[in-house]
């Protein structure tokens, strides 16, 4: 087989430095690199058992809608009934999508998309008002907290947002291919706060 | 308009789409008058002024089929439910 080098997606894109607003920096940009994703679905009827195989096999609990649950720089994204969307980072980096096939055995279909998606991580402390220009569900801290997920709509394509501090630090997830585009819009909406990449 | 997804909560009707009238069942295609069966199936619907049922697709969201109860006078959304007993187990 092919040795295959992985490349970011988004790192021609990204322009190290201070940009927008001058003397403020406001909204901090950041391409998640070197970080494995996957989607597990649960088979017809199977969606408990996969729970349990979870627990044992990563000492997760599955999360459920509309949250997230991490350990051991592995994390589960709900991103619909019987559906997660899982990223390892570090160490679960490497064996990740190995890791959940042998958990999920016969009770999961496991889908890598590692080389998939573009994930974006924004934080700062106007990443919530950046965020909100384009973001269709409510990221008030009284509603969006760390650890709440949403699969939704922004600016002009399907993303999957969860919190992961209180920084805030949020993490988007779309096609690799809009990540260029996610990114410009980014830009552009955390201008007038000041940004750093 | 706000579609509330049984998953998702209380979202934006932008995140949907819309199929149309809910509960419809595929004829018996042996049935000696299938032909009728099948275009009425096809071509033809209630046009309800009031509570009716609706097919939406959470196309930018979780994805899941839903049944959403509409007023078509108020455009009131009264109840959503899953289309699918298998995505309403999935997502208990």
């Amino acid at each position: 087989m092919a040795n295959l080098i992985p490349r970011s997606a988004l790192a021609p894109f990204l322009h190290a430095g201070h940009h927008g607003a001058v003397n403020k920096s406001g909204v901090i940009l950041r391409e998640v690199s070197n970080c494995a994703l996957a989607e597990v679905t649960a088979f017809k009827g199977q969606k408990n058992a996969l729970a349990a195989a979870i627990v044992t096999s990563f000492g997760i609990t599955l999360p459920e809608a509309n949250k997230i649950a991490s350990k051991d720089g592995v994390t589960f994204v709900s991103v619909g009934p019987g559906k997660w969307l899982v990223t390892g980072e570090g160490e679960a980096e490497r064996d990740l999508v190995a890791r959940l096939e042998k958990a999920a055995g016969t009770l999961a279909a496991v889908v890598d998309q590692s080389d998939a998606r573009a994930v974006v991580e924004i934080s700062g402390e106007k990443a919530r008002l950046a965020l909100a220009k384009g973001v269709m569900v409510d990221l008030d801290p009284v509603v969006f907290q760390t650890g709440d997920a949403a699969v939704s709509f922004a600016v002009q394509f399907w993303i999957t947002l969860w919190q992961t501090s209180d920084a805030p630090t949020f993490r988007i997830a779309v096609f690799r291919s809009m990540g260029r585009d996610l990114l410009h819009w980014l830009e552009n909406s955390a201008a007038e706060f000041g940004y750093e990449i | 308009m706000r579609i509330p997804c049984p998953f998702c909560g209380s979202r934006d009707s932008q995140e949907f789409s819309f199929l149309g009238q809910a509960g419809l069942k595929r004829p018996d295609p042996t049935a000696p008058d299938a032909q009728k069966q099948f275009h009425d199936y096809v071509h033809i619907r209630d046009n309800k002024a009031g509570v009716t049922k609706e097919l939406w697709l959470h196309a930018n969201g979780c994805r899941s089929w839903i049944i959403v109860e509409r007023n078509t006078l108020t455009h009131e959304v009264t109840g959503s439910e899953f289309a699918s007993p298998m995505t309403k187990e999935a997502a208990q």
